[in-house]
């Protein structure tokens, strides 16, 4: 009994049950994003025809990201990042939505994050998941990921079956195709396990092909390789903005 | 008297070194030891961490099986091994560029595999940063394996020994990139080489000849600044001044960086085994180490913008060439170029078989009738013969079939007896004797296989129209008899027919026939 009791008025304990308490105050929330891509104003069709900036009609065959690295932001400093990645792939529905199961409790003013693969993880050898090289998004003959893959058909291009291919990597200057974002919120968003946090993100596709370089289809039909990959990278580096309801 | 003894004690060692790998398969089995990695003395750290890949013997062999396999290809013709062979230190002797699927060729001369635990990058142009995912490139290659990794994976999926084998490696029986990807890198960071004998005399156990030496010391004056001892190489990469390709037209490094700077510079590659790895440079377009050291003999003056470090090389005489060359054989690593663990395990005799981990079963009660089934069916397989060759393939496979059919019955019941029999089978004179007669005679499918060498090697000497007869005589303990009648004269001038012999071994890791000896 005397042991119990001197446990429980020593200096430690009280130390031990502050950090415990202290602890268990920051709860873990889950936070969904859901991805929307548009191309303009409008929410992407791949079958549709659309026109770029100097008029070029297109098709979109296929439209995939990475996105990493998912920062919160608080006025306070103390911001959390997710090392995960995610592929976001047109061509599949489940992976426009993602879930990010412990982000603290509190209220924030933005989110950072990578569209791209640090250069850590392209340098470290065999990856999984989002990351795994059978996922159509590596480079085997230069090692490293595909950032951004935008595939289709116009007219103007002149390559064979007039395609237009734009795949952008690279992690190495000068080279350096990894483009961090920042997404405001107008208003702090609160993040609380009782009520999980959605945040819509448009991604409009046709901020590939413009501002600051104007894309002609005929002239630079596909980009496979570091080869202008910052040009295009420089381009949709301000494709994303929040959807606010 | 002495000389009889020695010649005794070693043909008995030979007999016991041939019996003793003939024996089960075993020659191929992969222990615990001959995984352990052990740095060489000298060697710096690896760069490959071994700690997060670490070889396991099953490992090792899954990784091996699949280097040997031409499932990782489009159209399942080309291995890794295709390109990569063994006694070539894992280049490909004489070629150029190798072939592809559909035929076609590449467009970079396939490089040695040694030592890469050491190396930075991969490629001539090191656009692969990593050792575990180097594989993917020559898989996706169009000109090489032409394959997709995902459609890899799937193939290996179907097949029920690559299932078992993951498992048996990963305890998880789907194959995934990762675990296909670490067992290739668990075969291929063992390939090391540094046991030549310039290692050897590094380690005060071997001597070097007077040219040797010689040659060593001129290396260390112009080569060693790039070639740098003990991997000979300093992993940079550099222009030799060799000039573009007017064909491939690789420009090397700078196809990866995109610098104006590294246009024609390639990878400083390693000059072990050197000798045997021939042809030379990043499209394979030297053949001779004569012809290397002629060119750097003249770099300095080279209009194709060598490193700076090439213009200072001097002009070397004949003699100084010849010395370096020696020097150079002296890094032929016979021990590496002969390393079973290595070999091709073999598409069948010596597939390495998941090991089934003994499972909690129940003892039955053991059946006379089965037994004395299997004993009559082992005891009714024969040799057969067709057109005179006899079809040792099939015998094997029927005798093989007998005890697998055993292991089957009892893999999840216990009965000794019929694990006894299983066993007494595999280690009955039988079946020792059809492996044993597989390896020494193969298994050709017709006749002429063995005779056309025979005929080959005698054209040198006798033009073909007076070849009268050829003939398969049979079988001999070295292997099978060739004879060869041809036109020729005796002494005194008078036409006569002359017969030649010839012994004809089967070489089991090239699968071809080779004439040993003509009488």
């Amino acid at each position: 009994m005397n042991i119990v009791r001197k446990i429980i008025i020593s200096p430690f304990f009280v130390v031990f049950l502050t950090v415990f308490f202290s602890f268990k105050s920051s709860q873990k929330a889950k936070v969904s994003i859901q991805f929307k891509n548009y191309v303009g104003n409008a929410i992407l069709q791949l079958d549709s025809t659309y026109k770029n900036s100097l008029g070029q009609d297109f098709i979109i065959a296929n439209f995939k990201y990475y996105i990493g690295n998912i920062t919160f932001k608080k006025t306070d400093g103390k911001n959390y990042t997710t090392k995960e990645y995610f592929l976001i792939n047109e061509h599949e529905e489940d992976s426009k939505q993602i879930t990010l199961n412990d982000v603290p409790e509190g209220s924030y003013t933005s989110i950072e994050f990578i569209i791209g693969v640090d250069s850590a993880h392209n340098c470290s050898g065999l990856q999984e998941g989002a990351l795994d090289p059978t996922n159509g998004m590596f480079w085997a003959w230069n090692t490293g990921y595909v950032f951004l893959k935008l595939d289709g058909h116009a007219p103007a291009s002149k390559s064979s079956g007039n395609v237009f291919e734009y795949h952008i990597g690279g992690y190495k200057q000068p080279t350096n195709s990894i483009r961090k974002i920042t997404v405001s919120f107008k208003d702090d968003k609160i993040v609380s396990a009782a009520n999980t946090l959605t945040l819509s993100i448009k991604a409009d596709a046709l901020e590939v092909l413009k501002t600051p370089t104007t894309i002609d289809f005929s002239k630079l039909p596909s980009v496979t390789d570091t080869r202008n990959a910052a040009t295009i990278a420089n381009n949709y580096m301000d494709m994303f903005s929040l959807l606010e309801k | 008297m002495k000389k009889s003894f020695l010649a005794i004690l070693f043909s008995l060692f030979i007999l016991v070194l041939l019996f003793s790998f003939i024996d089960n398969g075993s020659f191929f089995l992969i222990t615990k030891q001959d995984v352990a990695f052990k740095k060489p003395k000298g060697f710096p750290k690896p760069l490959y961490d071994l700690e997060t890949n670490k070889p396991t013997p099953e490992g090792f062999m899954l990784g091996r099986k699949l280097f040997y396999d031409p499932i990782l290809s489009k159209d399942n013709t080309v291995s890794c091994a295709t390109c990569h062979q063994q006694f070539a230190a894992f280049a490909q002797t004489d070629h150029s560029f190798s072939h592809g699927v559909n035929g076609l060729f590449g467009k970079r001369n396939a490089p040695a595999l040694q030592n890469l635990i050491w190396r930075d990058a991969f490629m001539v142009d090191g656009g692969v940063n990593h050792l575990d995912l180097q594989p993917i490139a020559p898989i996706t290659n169009p000109l090489e394996m032409n394959e997709d990794l995902g459609s890899v994976l799937k193939k290996l999926q179907q097949n029920k020994d690559y299932v078992a084998l993951f498992k048996e490696v990963y305890n998880d029986s789907v194959i995934s990139s990762n675990h296909f990807l670490k067992s290739l890198s668990q075969f291929l960071s063992l390939l090391i080489s540094a046991d030549s004998r310039y290692d050897r005399y590094k380690r005060g156990k071997d001597t070097l000849s007077k040219s040797e030496l010689n040659g060593l010391k001129l290396f260390r004056a112009n080569c060693a600044s790039c070639h740098a001892e003990p991997l000979f190489t300093d992993n940079s990469y550099r222009s030799n001044g060799i000039g573009v390709n007017p064909v491939i037209k690789d420009s090397g490094r700078y196809l990866i960086t995109r610098l104006p700077d590294d246009l024609m510079k390639f990878k400083v590659p390693s000059l072990r085994n050197i000798e045997v790895s021939y042809p030379y440079m990043h499209d394979g377009r030297f053949y001779s180490l004569k012809q290397v050291l002629n060119h750097y003999s003249k770099v300095s003056s080279s209009k194709n913008n060598p490193d700076p470090i090439l213009k200072n090389m001097p002009s070397l005489n004949e003699q100084e060439q010849k010395d370096i060359i020696s020097f150079l054989k002296t890094l032929t690593d016979k021990a590496f170029l002969r390393d079973k663990r290595f070999m091709d395990p073999g598409s069948y005799v010596f597939n390495p078989k998941p090991i089934v981990k003994p499972e909690t079963k129940t003892a039955t009660p053991v059946d006379e009738n089965i037994i004395t089934k299997y004993k009559t069916e082992w005891e009714s397989v024969k040799l057969t013969t067709i057109d005179g060759i006899p079809q040792y393939a099939s015998y094997i496979d029927k005798l093989d079939e007998i005890p697998q059919n055993i292991s089957r019955l009892i893999k999840n019941q216990k009965n000794t007896a019929l694990e006894n029999l299983r066993s007494e089978f595999l280690a009955s004179k039988k079946h020792k004797e059809a492996i044993k007669n597989y390896m020494i005679f193969g298994q050709p499918t017709n006749k002429s296989e063995i005779i056309e060498p025979c005929k080959k090697q005698l054209k040198i000497e006798v033009s073909e129209t007076d070849i009268v007869d050829s003939q398969l005589r049979g079988q001999s303990k070295k292997g099978w008899v060739v004879l060869v009648k041809y036109n020729s004269k005796n002494k005194s001038g008078e036409a006569i027919i002359k017969t030649a012999s010839f012994d004809v071994k089967y070489n089991p890791i090239e699968k071809n026939f080779v004439v040993l000896k003509t009488n």
